[in-house]
């Protein structure tokens, strides 16, 4: 089998397609979470995506369209609390992924009959990417591109400073609110392929690998695109070429790539 | 009408009273500083005015359209591994109040350049912020806000990271700065280097204690034990 042979399958068409925009997606919301310190949000989220499909099994036989909402609602809410000073923001997240956790395992233990199919949402499969996928990450995509072309100067500013930023009128509160909504959307787009075990790794890892080449904020933000993608595209075919869970690859391949890049900036003292 | 009106302003942070019936204003080109010692509320004050903490009561007053410009104790970023370039932080200061979709302008990048050589920084252009010493960083802080053309200069503890001086240099830029139009607005705990350029002086104790000239400040050290610890301390210093 040669890697051309990849393109004649439609799920593996699909696969790359929806990986691609909602690996580029998740790389630059994750930019800014992983330097706001925020980065926990993904894995946070995708654990209350695990008990929104519960909630949408137990509904319907279309559990992403009911999870959807509940995962940026309570984003939301995840973002309202850390903004007071009594709950910080990890004790915040902690609280909704334990809460929904719980609720999804009860739900599947009371209901029974979605127990297989709930636990499929644990680790993603590219053979499950609908057509339906697709055009929800090319949904994502075009707005978080959208977002990000008309919002990058201030996404940076109140990223790097955020006390400076709201004095100088940029709306931070507002901003924030629209990266915790996407981040909930990506989460929840990409566990069909990634799994909500491993969905937060498209958010964390671009980031801190671009970050080990000591570069400004937009050549790290291009670097980390550059990686998402190249991981992606690499995970994806890796897994089918030789039969290995996707989710797992993606996420290992990133793991070396840091690994490597680390290594490299301590033994040099950086990479250029 | 006054650049700045504080009118019985109080703030409390739920029990704990930071501060009670503040009154001033701020007049255009003036040199203010507002002194105090650790606990007096001079940050909670300049959180007040600045917007980022809602008043208890009391009414804060902006003159209409008023671009400020805040200049902070230090970065407000201390993990020096953060990704950000001089060039990139210094260009946030004047891209913020951009309208629409906002990209930086060839004036922006002229402004910039002339900054960075009048604070003798330019050879830091495309270096990294968190590789830079404490003075070189607050230069930097300096020339993002005023890439904004304020028309308040509001700093916190301006010169905690440098070294006297550096500090007596800072204080001449000011000055420049001041003579050219901008009003000034600084909090420490001390005026020492400060002295030479201020019109006025506030003396905060959560509520305003003293507010005259510095002459009268320095000459009315009876008035206070607080005033008089600190105005024998600035005295101390000018000699």
């Amino acid at each position: 089998m040669t890697l051309l042979d990849i393109f004649s399958y439609g799920f593996m068409v699909r696969a790359l397609i929806a990986g691609i925009l909602i690996g580029l997606s998740g790389a630059f919301l994750g930019s800014f979470l992983v330097l706001k310190r925020f980065a926990m949000i993904g894995q946070g989220l995708a654990h209350v995506a695990f008990g929104a499909v519960a909630i949408g099994l137990l509904l319907g036989d279309q559990p992403l369209f009911i999870a959807m909402p509940i995962v940026v609602v309570v984003s939301i809410l995840i973002l309202k609390l850390s903004e007071k000073t009594s709950v910080h923001g990890d004790a915040a997240i902690g609280l909704a992924a334990t809460v929904a956790m719980a609720l999804g395992t009860l739900l599947a233990s009371v209901d029974g009959g979605f127990q297989t199919e709930l636990n499929s949402y644990l680790f993603g499969s590219i053979l499950t990417v609908q057509q339906t996928d697709i055009w929800l990450s090319i949904l994502l995509f075009g707005s978080v591109a959208g977002f990000g072309l008309m919002y990058y100067y201030d996404l940076f500013s109140m990223t790097y400073d955020p006390v400076f930023a709201e004095v100088s009128t940029i709306r931070v509160k507002r901003l924030n609110l629209i990266l915790a909504i996407f981040t909930g959307m990506t989460v929840v787009i990409g566990i069909q392929l990634l799994g909500t075990i491993l969905i937060s790794s498209f958010i964390i890892f671009p980031t801190i690998i671009a970050m080990q080449f000591h570069q400004g904020f937009l050549k790290t933000l291009i670097i980390a695109l550059s990686f998402a993608l190249a991981t992606v595209l690499a995970g994806i075919m890796t897994s089918f070429v030789y039969d290995l869970p996707t989710g797992s690859t993606i996420v290992l391949l990133n793991a070396l790539i840091f690994g490597f890049t680390y290594s490299v900036k301590q033994l040099r003292g950086g990479l250029t | 009408m006054s650049l700045l009106d504080v009118s019985q302003l109080s703030v409390k942070y739920e029990s704990f009273t930071a501060l009670k019936d503040v009154n001033f204003s701020v007049e255009n080109g003036e040199f203010l500083a507002v002194l105090g010692e650790n606990g007096s509320g001079k940050t909670t004050l300049i959180k007040a005015i600045l917007g980022l903490k809602e008043p208890h009561s009391g009414i804060i007053t902006w003159e209409k359209g008023i671009r400020l410009g805040y200049l902070p104790q230090h970065l407000n970023v201390q993990d020096r591994s953060f990704p950000a370039t001089v060039k990139e932080v210094i260009l946030t200061g004047a891209l913020a109040y951009q309208k629409g979709f906002k990209r930086p302008t060839l004036a922006m990048h002229q402004k910039l350049d002339t900054l960075l050589a009048d604070f003798s920084i330019a050879h830091l252009k495309h270096q990294r912020i968190g590789t830079l010493s404490g003075g070189q960083q607050q230069r930097v802080l300096l020339a993002r806000t005023l890439m904004s053309d304020p028309d308040i200069l509001i700093m916190d503890e301006p010169t905690s990271a440098l070294d006297s001086s550096m500090r007596s240099t800072f204080y001449d830029l000011l000055k420049d700065l001041n003579e050219g139009g901008m009003t000034m607005m600084l909090i420490t705990h001390d005026v020492g280097s400060a002295s030479d350029v201020l019109d006025r002086v506030i003396y905060l104790d959560q509520t305003i204690i003293f507010d005259g000239t510095f002459a009268d400040y320095c000459e009315n050290a009876a008035i206070s034990p607080y005033i008089h610890t600190h105005a024998t301390h600035t005295h101390e210093v000018h000699k």
